[in-house]
């Protein structure tokens, strides 16, 4: 009985001191994630709704978006992230629409693990430059081998590319019909 | 519907050893036989759905509520160490050839990189309870054919000639890398 | 078994290159397959290892009289896992680039098989200098094989070293897609491993 205490004891203390150490690190730490958090989100949100000066969550539909305004505090528009699947794995994106929604400003991929130089062009400002200014209809169309056309919300696929792009158009049309724009 | 595509993903589509590189010690150390193979995948599929379903609780009902996420790393290794420890005890009692013809990589499903890979993973991705478990299934039934087919191929290899320098994990290696190679054929399905 | 007890040079260059981690004792792969590809990354993993390796083999010989047998398993993994946390946890917090780059493979580290392995083996029977040296060994080993497996895939996936471009100033070069990915690692350890057995057999014998 006596050793299964002693077993008993020196886990619980072992246990004991690396939460507490832990707990400090962590105190310190988290902080510093937070911000870097903000910073990224600020960057994502700026990006997309350009001319934005201050921003601040919401709910839409059971989906969390960015009201942003503008330096005179008039709504601008919306920044709203989404995610999808990929052609390899989850692509995570945000793009900015104007308080209508009938026409999106702008689109940054935050995150992906698509293929270098292929799939990976989508966060290339060759592609997320096709989103802005984009009209948006009953939703935003991919073509293939065809000229895109920003007044009636057609997009081409980057060659080579055409899963990946399609994942991109699909994800943003999905978050649009949640959020109740088309 | 979901469930069964998140089943697929996990075992075929991004394979947890061919994609995400987890389980490798035990993938290049016990896919010499198929028997054994088979055998190690059964119990780390056993092993991958307890842990998910204990790991997801304590996340989700003690370590998230009291706002202690940076115990996540330390508890779920605890579960784990602690179910392997357990599955060694029953299965030794249960059988004690397999036992035998498990040996050291019993205890080594513990550091088996697929399981904690697999509790994170679900916790990184935010699945919910039947979700994580489905997951679980998934990846240790992926984890279980990828060693299974590297199985079948080193029997095979067994009587081929493989230059001396290449011979042990050197031509495993490769033989993953073609298989690797293989499996990539299957991305862009889920989507 | 008794062991002889080596000069202490040899005690941290046996973990550089003749009992080499990856090469030899042939212990956590899984980091070194997924985050090689490119050279920071594997720089960057290999560091974080080390920093784990180094401090938990401390921490365990510091303790081991009062350690008991049974629970030792139990004992070495909640250090490991402590340390891992504490590696995340200030990487997330000062480099969050590098931090996103390695994504879940941090956390991995406490799995990986070269810690525990030492720990066991080594940290829990052997004196703190000695062991302090064979962690630093094992750990510089580790550094070794993940950084040139980095370069490596970076200069044929990307065309780049260390983000300096290379290769793919040459206009015509078309980056190896397939060697980011995870065949591409299976097939450069696989052969690299080759490579070093071969050139191995050759000075030995």
């Amino acid at each position: 009985m006596k050793t299964v205490l002693r077993l008993v004891l020196v886990l619980t203390l072992t246990s004991l001191v690396a939460a507490a150490a832990l707990a400090e690190v962590y105190t310190y730490a988290q902080p510093k994630i937070q911000r870097h958090k903000e910073a990224a989100l600020k960057r994502a949100i700026f990006q997309v709704l350009p001319g934005t000066q201050t921003y601040a969550d919401t709910v839409m539909h059971g989906k969390t978006v960015y009201a942003c305004a503008g330096p005179d505090g008039a709504r601008i528009g919306y920044a709203i992230p989404a995610e999808g699947n990929g052609y390899q794995g989850t692509i995570s994106l945000m793009f900015g629409v104007t308080p209508d929604m009938r026409k999106v400003t702008g689109m940054s991929v935050l995150g992906h693990a698509e293929t270098p130089g292929l799939g990976a062009k989508i966060e290339e400002a060759s592609f997320t430059g096709k989103f802005a200014d984009l009209n948006v209809l009953n939703g935003i169309e991919l073509v293939k081998n065809a000229p895109p056309d920003k007044a009636t919300g057609k997009v081409d696929a980057i060659t080579g590319a055409t899963i990946s792009s399609r994942a991109a158009v699909r994800i943003i049309n999905a978050a649009l019909a949640q959020v109740g724009g088309n | 519907m979901e469930l069964i595509l998140l089943f697929i993903g996990a075992a075929v589509i991004n394979n947890f050893v061919l994609t995400y590189f987890l389980g490798i010690c035990p993938f290049l150390g016990v896919s010499k036989q198929l028997d054994t193979a088979v055998s190690m995948g059964m119990a780390v599929i056993f092993v991958m759905t307890l842990t998910a379903a204990i790991t997801w609780p304590i996340n989700h009902l003690v370590l998230i509520p009291y706002n202690l996420p940076f115990l996540k790393y330390v508890a779920f290794i605890l579960v784990i160490a602690s179910l392997v420890q357990l599955v060694e005890m029953f299965i030794r009692k249960v059988s004690q050839p397999l036992y035998v013809a498990l040996g050291i990589y019993l205890p080594l499903i513990t550091t088996n990189c697929a399981i904690l890979g697999l509790a994170l993973f679900a916790d990184l991705r935010g699945y919910r309870f039947v979700q994580t478990l489905v997951f679980a299934l998934g990846a240790g039934t992926g984890f279980t054919l990828a060693l299974v087919i590297m199985a079948g191929i080193r029997e095979e290899l067994e009587f081929a000639e493989v230059p001396g320098a290449l011979r042990g994990p050197g031509i495993t290696l490769i033989v993953a890398g073609i298989l690797a190679l293989a499996f990539m054929g299957f991305a862009g399905l889920g989507g | 078994m008794p062991r002889h007890a080596l000069p202490l040079s040899e005690e941290f260059l046996k973990g550089v290159w003749k009992e080499n981690p990856i090469l030899v004792q042939v212990l956590g792969m899984c980091p070194t397959l997924a985050v090689t590809n490119s050279a920071i990354n594997g720089m960057a993993m290999a560091l974080a290892t080390s920093f784990v390796l180094i401090n938990s083999s401390l921490f365990v010989t510091l303790l081991k009289s009062l350690i008991p047998h049974q629970v030792r398993m139990g004992t070495y993994m909640i250090i490991i896992a402590a340390f891992v946390t504490i590696a995340d946890l200030v990487l997330a917090a000062e480099f969050p680039v590098i931090s996103k780059a390695l994504g879940p493979y941090v956390p991995l580290i406490v799995v990986n098989c070269i810690i525990l392995g030492r720990a066991e083996a080594f940290a829990s029977k052997q004196p703190v200098g000695r062991t302090l040296l064979d962690a630093m060994g094992n750990g510089l080993g580790f550094l070794m094989i993940l950084t040139s497996l980095g370069a490596v895939r970076e200069f044929f996936g990307f065309g780049s070293v260390f983000g300096l471009g290379l290769l793919n100033q040459w206009p015509s070069f078309h980056p190896w897609v397939v060697m980011v990915g995870p065949a591409g690692a299976f097939l450069t350890l696989g052969s690299g491993l080759g490579l070093i057995n071969y050139l191995a057999r050759k000075g030995g014998a």
